[in-house]
């Protein structure tokens, strides 16, 4: 970080906000002590996936867009698999279906450990890192990688490996596993089933920031389930939508400053929240006992619209994770076909699923010989991109008056609170700071 | 994991003899930035050096006959993982880690450098950017160490590279050094699994066209 005096106006940097995954950066301006702009500046390179998934064979879709984050390749899968299934008229068994299921715990599980562990609670405990907070805090560090190798683990068995996966296929899966391969894994859950709930106790023990601005929160619904897969799309502003009706509704627009577009509603113009926090407000009836009872307990209210909290959302969600993959490991009968049979023909579709940042929407149409034609991807964080900048015009008013260093810490709390990742919305992270003065 | 080939594990651990395990770096697309992959794939399919080749598409267990193997000593061969925590949980696996990886020195095309680690020699996010997430080797070391966990030793065997241009084959300087590492790697292995060899102590180079030697006599005054 470095000040610098031009024309009256103070300006802070933040060159690199860490603990992100992606490039970008914040811009802040202030004259005689009011707040004139805010800019999430994101200048990672475009990726230009949708382009360049144009006349590729549907089949490919899924191992592509995976490559689209390290950190949740499956959630790619899962949108690209769907979405072309509604294309194709596949409708993959129960089976399947719940193997789908499990695979998303396991990147919920890897994903909310890593980001509840090492990139967000440093922010509650005010260290530089989760290196320096495992000096101080050994057992939370050490049951955090705990729980994300279990749910590497899982990914590694499901997928073929944990990072980009590569047995998911359109119609199902080229590879599913035997009962016994997953019934060794059911110690570990077990465990982790318990460390998820002391995870649920740690993070709600931390102290947040006042702050709770109105938001439409948006999430997936399912009518009996906790969103994954599938299936409406609702808000808490009555949204209640299918997913072909996704673009209609929601508009993604292109700013000056930002390689990633930023997604409002198309009516209105207004942002709105996607994520942990969307998914556990709008669902929170179909938390599975054992997730349910932890945030009834740990002593918040819910709804919650403290954006800084969604670290105890994500812990709940934690919990359920590993409750719905113990319930799905249980129940599990080795498929008949891995697959289901598929008619080549062209078509159109689309689906949304909640990958651990928030709603991800794809649509594809492909032509009779099943290449892809067009192909449009809205990762969560390109539809939070807004809406963090709106958090901070909100937030930083309030801290105006405080060093230099500290309204800088306080914006990057705020931003990694929506574990937002960048790479995948552009599409790295760096705070600069105009102070009229 | 389908991509690795394990020989030795923790039984070799628990009677006190040593694993290595090679990790490729780099960028398979890059040009000579994937000299580190190219090396591991490469061993791999050679087999021998205390490894089995199972879990390979296409191919059966076979037993070890190399003489580290005869010897009880283990050696993994290894993509260096995505997602930078993933580094730590190999620390688990291995006694010893050589990271194999294209670098950039001002040296000549093709020179090998072996550099214990960690090393102020070696800029860290060079080496361990694996994840944007801001987590590379050293923060993987760093974050063992604050644990009180096992920290295996580290040596970075570097290939200077020339071009690391896009969709470009690796360069002739490479390709030779990637024979030379190939053809002398029992030298390697056997030195890195000598805690006593001269290896440990510094930063070694060797010239390109003259061969991995362990002849120290061969190295590039520093």
């Amino acid at each position: 970080m470095a000040d610098e005096m031009a024309k009256g106006e103070k300006t802070i940097k933040i060159e690199y906000l860490t603990r992100v995954e992606g490039e970008g950066g914040i811009y802040v301006r202030a004259e005689g002590g009011e707040l004139r702009d805010v800019k999430l500046n994101i200048f990672e390179p475009p990726r230009f996936f949708e382009a360049f998934l144009r006349g590729r064979h549907f089949q490919e879709v899924p191992d592509i867009t995976a490559r689209i984050c390290g950190i949740c390749p499956v959630a790619y899968q899962m949108s690209s698999v769907h979405a072309l299934e509604a294309a194709l008229g596949v409708r993959p068994g129960p089976e399947i279906r719940m193997l789908r299921r499990l695979l998303y715990c396991a990147e919920w599980i890897e994903s909310h450990a890593l980001h509840i562990y090492l990139l967000n609670a440093p922010d509650f405990l005010r260290y530089e890192s989760a290196v320096a907070m495992a000096a101080d805090h050994p057992k939370e560090v050490e049951r955090g990688l705990r729980l994300k190798k279990i749910g590497n683990g899982l990914l590694d068995l499901l997928g073929g490996r944990a990072t980009h996966p590569v047995s998911v296929c359109v119609g199902g899966f080229y590879k599913v596993p035997r009962r016994k391969e997953l019934e060794k894994l059911r110690e570990d859950f077990l465990w982790g089933l318990e460390a998820a709930q002391e995870t649920v106790t740690w993070v709600s023990s931390l102290t947040f920031p006042e702050f709770a601005p109105e938001y439409e929160f948006v999430s997936v619904s399912h009518p009996t389930e906790y969103p994954m897969n599938e299936r409406r799309i609702i808000s808490s502003a009555g949204l209640n939508i299918d997913p072909a009706e996704f673009e209609q509704v929601f508009l993604e627009e292109h700013v000056a400053h930002s390689t990633a577009l930023h997604s409002v509603r198309a009516d209105r113009g207004s942002s709105y929240f996607v994520g942990p926090l969307a998914r556990l407000n709008l669902n929170f009836d179909k938390l599975l006992p054992r997730a349910q009872a932890a945030a009834r307990s740990c002593g918040m209210s819910w709804p919650c619209r403290n954006p800084f909290m969604s670290i105890v959302a994500r812990a709940v969600e934690l919990v359920h994770a590993f409750e719905d993959a113990l319930g799905i490991i249980d129940a599990y009968q080795e498929p008949a076909a891995s697959r289901a049979e598929i008619q080549v023909h062209a078509g159109e579709g689309c689906a949304a699923t909640e990958a651990p940042r928030g709603l991800l929407y794809h649509r594809y149409r492909i032509n009779d010989q099943g290449l892809v034609e067009a192909a449009k991807i809205v990762p969560p964080t390109s539809q939070n991109m807004r809406r963090m900048e709106d958090d901070l015009r909100q937030l930083l008013p309030g801290v105006l008056n405080q060093p230099d260093a500290e309204i800088a810490r306080v914006s990057e709390n705020l931003v990694r609170s929506y574990d937002p990742c960048i790479s995948c919305s552009t599409h790295f992270l760096k705070l600069r700071f105009d102070r009229g003065r | 994991m389908a991509d690795d080939v394990t020989c030795g594990g923790r039984e070799e651990a628990a009677v006190g003899r040593p694993r290595l395990m090679v990790l490729g770096c780099g960028n398979p697309f890059a040009g000579d930035d994937n000299v580190g992959l190219e090396l591991v794939h490469r061993l791999r399919a050679r087999g021998g050096y205390g490894c089995e080749s199972r879990d390979l598409p296409g191919r059966h267990a076979r037993p070890c006959t190399s003489t580290a193997s005869r010897r009880g000593y283990g050696c993994e061969f290894r993509e260096l993982p995505e997602g930078g925590p993933g580094l730590l949980e190999l620390f688990d696996r291995a006694d010893i880690m050589l990271f194999v990886d294209a670098v950039q020195s001002g040296a000549p095309p093709g020179t090998l450098h072996l550099v214990r680690l960690p090393s102020r020699d070696v800029v860290p996010r060079a080496l361990g950017a694996v994840s944007s997430h801001g987590w590379g080797l050293e923060e993987a070391l760093r974050l063992a160490l604050a644990l009180g966990r096992r920290v295996p030793r580290l040596m970075l065997l570097g290939v200077e590279l020339e071009s690391v241009a896009q969709g470009t084959r690796r360069t002739t300087p490479v390709d030779a050094a990637l024979e030379a590492v190939i053809e002398h790697f029992p030298q390697v292995q056997a030195a890195l699994l000598d805690s006593e060899s001269a290896l440990w102590s510094g930063h070694h180079s060797y010239p390109p066209g003259g061969g991995l030697s362990l002849n120290l006599q061969q190295e590039v005054p520093q």
